[in-house]
């Protein structure tokens, strides 16, 4: 009995949580020119839209370029830090943490304003470059914290091991500590891509209209335009990170494999 | 400026302290020689992995110097070192192959492939791993992981390898056997090896000398034997081996021979005095070996007793007998057996014997072994 009801009750919620998300799916086929359900018919139109109309080229193409580079200054910066903070016992380390935890936890739209206003100061305001810092400030502390907890397994006198055989610390680090904290470092990569990929506050504060992201464009779809594209640019969001889920999955467990030994010997 | 020395190796007055503790390493002064196999033995905490762990530069001295064939080794980064590290836990990387394990050294050495092939071969057929040479470590067991460790140590030609306990996680038997085989490659390399452990069989069928640590010092330095035999203090009598303790009050001095007396009404005992002068009335500990005490009155046995055995514990090869005499106190005993034992029961009254350079006397209270 009891069985049941926590069966029917998981289902319960899982539609509750996902139930807003399948609303798009048939809105982004519709065949109408407002956004009503149930949809009069069914057509390609608004995908037709998104992929013809340079305004969502550009602005796609720009959530690429800002995702990929603040992923790549992230992962540097976030592994490095957590590196160096597993490896190095000092007072305030604790603090240390917390504090680069912060862009976390201060509301995104503070994050935003203050960086608009110290951004501005210095010429960055209204820069693809500007949205690229912001993002990767908000971003790295995902990637010091899935870093620091991969390092938690990682046996120190395995480094140990790779110097006392030779190899400078930089080297050893590439080759013995990285291939092990790998599951870590590309969950915390994708984790800052996503971050920056979906991310609307700040990029309203420092975008310029020929440089909206993706969330951007859509923003102003809905608010000026009202246009039903958005629904496709949503379907095609909500595929992507179908996309990035399966990669992190399938990399963690290339990782678990690597630890346990490779099963084709 | 280098200081002349012949030594290989040479811990020039070192001190090691971490924040907020005792010193680990007291004022080290040691010297390990050319193609030695120095074992530091001691109980946890005694120091010993700590002076490895410098020697390997994974730790710096707060003070002194260390140097290596003559030259200062403190500011040598460990990469730059040159010495074949076996660690507790062996520290095989679990990315790479056996094979892959033993060529990284090599790789990092700028050597090219087929010299890597025939030196992983090479080496592992050393340790008798060269069939296993594409498994992965997690599918090796703790006996095998073991040897591809100390094959990873060996395969660069090192200029010494380093071994932290690197038989603590093997069974028994399986210890023995790696035992043995260390001492071959030492006997077979020629190169100086440094050993910690905290067990004093591995030492003694090892090395060629022992250096025993409690506390960071340095208790004792020499052959195995005579660490064995001659234990300089009541540390070392009980952390090398089993020891029966009698205390009492010195009777007598005799040259090198005094009798203490276990109790006042009991028979005077006679030991051979170890360290600092003893005299008359002084409170002393002496301490016998088990396997030094005689059942019968034996030639060139000083000490003679009669006595009581209260308990008999078979041990196939051996029995151990606890012995009572009146006076002197309980002793344990270890005796060889040729037919199985049958001669000895409890309650049965004895001769007993021992020599007296078999029974060392220390000054003062003893210290508790820590072991």
């Amino acid at each position: 009995m009891t069985r049941i009801f926590v069966a029917i009750s998981a289902w319960v919620v899982l539609f509750f949580l996902v139930a807003p998300l399948l609303v798009i799916f048939p809105l982004s086929f519709s065949s109408g020119n407002i956004l009503t359900l149930p949809v009069p018919g069914y057509s390609l139109q608004w995908y037709a839209d998104f992929f013809l109309t340079e305004r969502w080229l550009d602005a796609t193409k720009n959530s690429f370029i800002v995702g990929t580079a603040t992923m790549i200054f992230a992962t540097v910066l976030g592994t490095m830090a957590a590196y160096g903070i597993n490896l190095s016992n000092f007072r305030g380390k604790q603090v240390v943490i917390v504090a680069l935890s912060l862009p976390m936890v201060v509301p995104l739209i503070v994050t935003a304003a203050s960086m608009y206003l110290a951004f501005s100061v210095v010429g960055l305001a209204n820069s693809l470059w500007g949205l690229i810092l912001a993002h990767t400030i908000v971003a790295t502390p995902y990637v010091v914290i899935t870093v620091l907890a991969s390092l938690q397994t990682f046996d120190a006198n395995l480094m140990r091991g790779a110097l006392s055989l030779g190899a400078p610390p930089f080297t050893a680090f590439r080759e013995v500590v990285l291939p092990m904290i790998m599951p870590g470092v590309a969950a915390g990569a994708i984790f800052a891509f996503a971050t920056s990929f979906d991310e609307l506050v700040i990029a309203i504060f420092i975008t310029s209209p020929g440089e909206f992201t993706l969330p951007r464009q859509m923003f102003a779809g809905l608010r000026e335009f009202l246009s039903p594209t958005i629904t496709a640019a949503a379907v095609i969001m909500i595929l992507l990170s179908f996309v990035l889920l399966f990669i992190s999955e399938a990399i963690r467990r290339r990782g678990e494999r690597l630890i346990a030994g490779r099963s084709d010997h | 400026m280098p200081i002349p020395t012949d030594s290989l190796v040479l811990f020039d007055g070192i001190d090691k302290i971490y924040e907020g503790t005792a010193k680990v390493v007291d004022d080290l002064h040691l010297q390990i020689e050319q193609g030695e196999f120095l074992t530091l033995l001691g109980p946890s905490g005694s120091g010993k992995t700590t002076i490895l762990m410098m020697l390997a530069g994974c730790e710096s001295p707060t003070t002194g110097k260390i140097l290596f064939d003559g030259k200062p080794l403190n500011d040598v980064p460990t990469y730059k070192r040159d010495f074949g590290i076996v660690f507790q836990n062996y520290a095989l990387f679990p990315h790479m192959t056996v094979a892959e394990n033993l060529a990284f050294p090599l790789r990092m050495r700028r050597i090219g492939k087929s010299q890597i092939a025939d030196q992983v071969t090479k080496t592992l057929d050393m340790v008798k791993m060269g069939a296993l040479k594409d498994r992965m470590p997690t599918q090796l067991s703790g006996g095998q992981q073991q040897r591809v460790a100390l094959a990873r140590a060996l395969v660069f030609e090192p200029r010494m390898v380093l071994m932290d306990e690197p038989l603590g996680a093997l069974d028994k038997q399986l210890r023995e056997h790696m035992q043995l085989e260390i001492k071959r490659l030492h006997e077979q390399l020629g190169i100086a090896m440094l050993y910690v452990t905290h067990d004093q069989t591995e030492a003694l069928t090892m090395s060629d000398r022992i250096a025993v640590f409690d506390q960071g010092r340095i208790q004792q330095i020499g052959a195995p034997k005579d660490v064995y035999s001659n234990p300089a203090s009541p540390f070392v009598a009980s952390f090398m081996g089993e020891n029966n303790r009698l205390e009492g009050r010195i009777g007598a001095t005799d040259g090198g021979t005094i009798t203490l007396n276990v109790s006042d009404a009991g028979p005077a005992v006679c030991a051979q005095p170890s360290g600092a002068d003893l005299s008359p009335g002084q409170h002393v500990t002496a301490m016998v070996r088990p396997e030094s005490i005689w059942v019968g009155h034996r030639d060139g046995c000083e000490n003679r007793f009669e006595g009581r055995i209260t308990d008999v514990v078979y041990h196939g090869d051996h029995v151990r007998l606890c012995l009572v005499i009146d006076g002197v106190g309980t002793l344990v005993a270890r005796q060889p057996l040729s037919d199985g034992g049958a001669e000895f029961a409890p309650g049965q009254n004895v001769p007993i014997s021992w020599a007296t350079k078999n029974m060392h006397a220390f000054a003062g209270q003893p210290q508790p072994a820590t072991a």
